[in-house]
């Protein structure tokens, strides 16, 4: 009972600041081997090359700003705009026209090889027939995945006070998809996404750790360690805080906005991690059972049935 | 009630647990008493089309828990929701478990091991190191993917407002599955999913739930 009266006063905030230790934990464990390369697109810029006239805001470019008192990283997925669904149907036709002249080789050889066997032995095991590929079973890089972004860990802006991240991205709406490839949580059952816009700083400070909250009904399953490593969360980010959304001087003349969190709806769980969801962020985003709501409108999300990303075995 | 964890005995997979529990943290609570009265809108398309409840056979769900058994609730559980169709419920696991299944953890030494020993100090990088290799992963992968698959299903079935109530390990495998470094063959998954389906449309459970 002690305990559980400890952590009743452990907030969101708190709770959720224990996804960075425990990213980071894990960081060095849990490898998805689907993951696509951890830099993803988008370019980390280091304060050093900005103050040595290296680096200049391209007006044609987005900026992305973190700040985190430990090293972070996260994970940005672009909402596909019709460019990049448009250039995604086009590998997928060039991909299936591929796959059908191969299909009709194999096609082909296995015919042969069925009439060679009935030949030889009325009963004989026959091979299982090809499969004729479609647009929907050819292998191109998922839509989700185009114009992914990954901030951190290793290449910070500013690394003194603070860690700084700050990553230049094709202008567009990113959907936060958490701690990275890497990381070990999907937010596949609902997160946030906000518009980073061309030729400005879009500053999302640490209002990703510091704004989610969530109750007290999974403090049931805590141990003693895990109920310390919150404490000491608690310690960096007290329940309740303010995002910090401080800039680095040598931004200041860059243009910035605070990014305008919107809710964001289910998406599959693209690196096969274990499946999760953002706390509710009041005014931003809530649930109901697992529809997602957008606070702002008011509005469910929409909450299509998601279907595995597994080949079956037969 | 806070309940003591198993102790997964070794560092590998103790870190891992403890990541994997954590989650629970991270993730959004499960849905409250209100949110289970309160169907959630719009009401989710059907995906997945269910078999016939009438073929099913009810599993056996009844035990008398010893020790033993109350340590692993971690482990051997069951869902249900009250005033929930079997088409509902059908609908629900099929969709956790397929952002559950194909849990893909690899426990190799990489590059970011190597960031990790610089960054955390040699305990964290000497960890990396001691499972960076394929037969490490063949050796603990194989149980992180099976807790990873747990921890998952928890979680959606949580958020959809499902509790958790216990069984014991016989009566479990019954009508579940694990899978670690392979996957099962999808008749068998089918028709463990479909009773699973079926106990969690069933009769309002004569046991405490277990909560997240």
């Amino acid at each position: 009972m002690k305990l559980l009266q400890v952590m009743r006063g452990a907030t969101a905030a708190a709770a959720f600041a224990t996804l960075v230790p425990v990213a980071h934990a894990q960081f060095f464990m849990v490898m998805p081997t689907s993951a696509p390369p951890a830099s993803g697109s988008g370019k980390a810029i280091e304060e050093k090359n900005v103050l040595a006239g290296k680096v200049q805001m391209d007006p044609t470019k987005a900026y992305i700003l973190v700040n985190d008192a430990l090293v972070s990283i996260n994970t940005f997925l672009r909402e596909p705009d019709a460019e990049t669904i448009a250039a995604w149907n086009r590998d997928r036709q060039a991909a299936l026209a591929k796959a059908q002249k191969k299909y009709a080789d194999q096609l082909m050889a296995w015919e042969e090889d069925v009439a060679a066997l009935k030949t030889m032995q009325a009963n004989a095991k026959l091979p299982p027939k090809p499969v004729e590929p479609t647009l929907d079973t050819v292998d191109v890089e998922r839509l989700e995945l185009r114009g992914m972004v990954v901030a951190g860990p290793l290449v910070r802006y500013t690394k003194k006070d603070r860690n700084t991240y700050l990553q230049e991205v094709k202008p567009g709406t990113y959907i936060w998809a958490g701690g990275g490839p890497t990381g070990p949580i999907c937010l596949c059952m609902g997160t946030v996404k906000f518009e980073a816009k061309a030729g400005t700083i879009t500053n999302l400070g640490n209002m990703l750790q510091a704004l989610p909250r969530t109750d007290l009904e999974p403090v049931k399953r805590l141990t003693p360690a895990e109920i310390k490593a919150i404490k000491r969360q608690n310690d960096l980010l007290p329940p309740g805080s303010q995002p910090n959304m401080a800039v680095p001087d040598s931004l200041k003349a860059w243009p910035v906005v605070e990014a305008e969190l919107h809710a964001a709806g289910k998406m599959n769980n693209l690196w096969s991690m274990t499946v999760g969801r953002l706390a509710p962020i009041p005014g931003v985003l809530s649930y109901r059972r697992d529809t997602v709501i957008d606070e702002r409108t008011g509005q469910a999300l929409p909450n299509p049935k998601l279907v595995s990303m597994q080949k079956p075995k037969i | 009630m806070i309940r003591p964890s198993p102790d997964g005995g070794t560092i590998v997979i103790r870190t891992i647990w403890a990541g994997a529990v954590s989650l629970a943290l991270f993730a959004a609570p499960p849905a409250t008493a209100q949110d289970a009265a309160q169907p959630a809108t719009p009401e989710p398309a059907a995906a997945y089309a269910a078999p016939d409840p009438a073929s099913l056979t009810m599993p056996k769900l009844e035990f008398t828990p010893t020790q033993v058994d109350i340590g692993n609730y971690d482990k051997y559980f069951y869902f249900h929701r009250e005033g929930t169709s079997f088409a509902e419920a059908y609908n629900d696991i099929r969709e956790c478990d397929a952002l559950a299944s194909g849990s893909n953890i690899y426990l190799g030494g990489s590059d970011a091991a190597e960031g990790m020993m610089s960054t955390y100090g040699p305990l964290a990088g000497g960890i990396g190191s001691a499972v960076g290799s394929a037969m490490a992963d063949a050796i603990f992968g194989s149980a992180a993917r099976r807790a990873q698959r747990r921890q998952s299903m928890r979680n959606c079935m949580g958020f959809k407002a499902y509790k958790r109530y216990p069984l014991n390990g016989d009566l479990w495998k019954e009508f579940n599955f694990e899978e670690g470094l392979g996957r099962k063959k999808e008749a068998v998954r089918l028709d463990a999913l479909a009773l699973q389906a079926l106990v969690a449309s069933g009769p309002t459970p004569k046991t405490e739930d277990l909560g997240l």
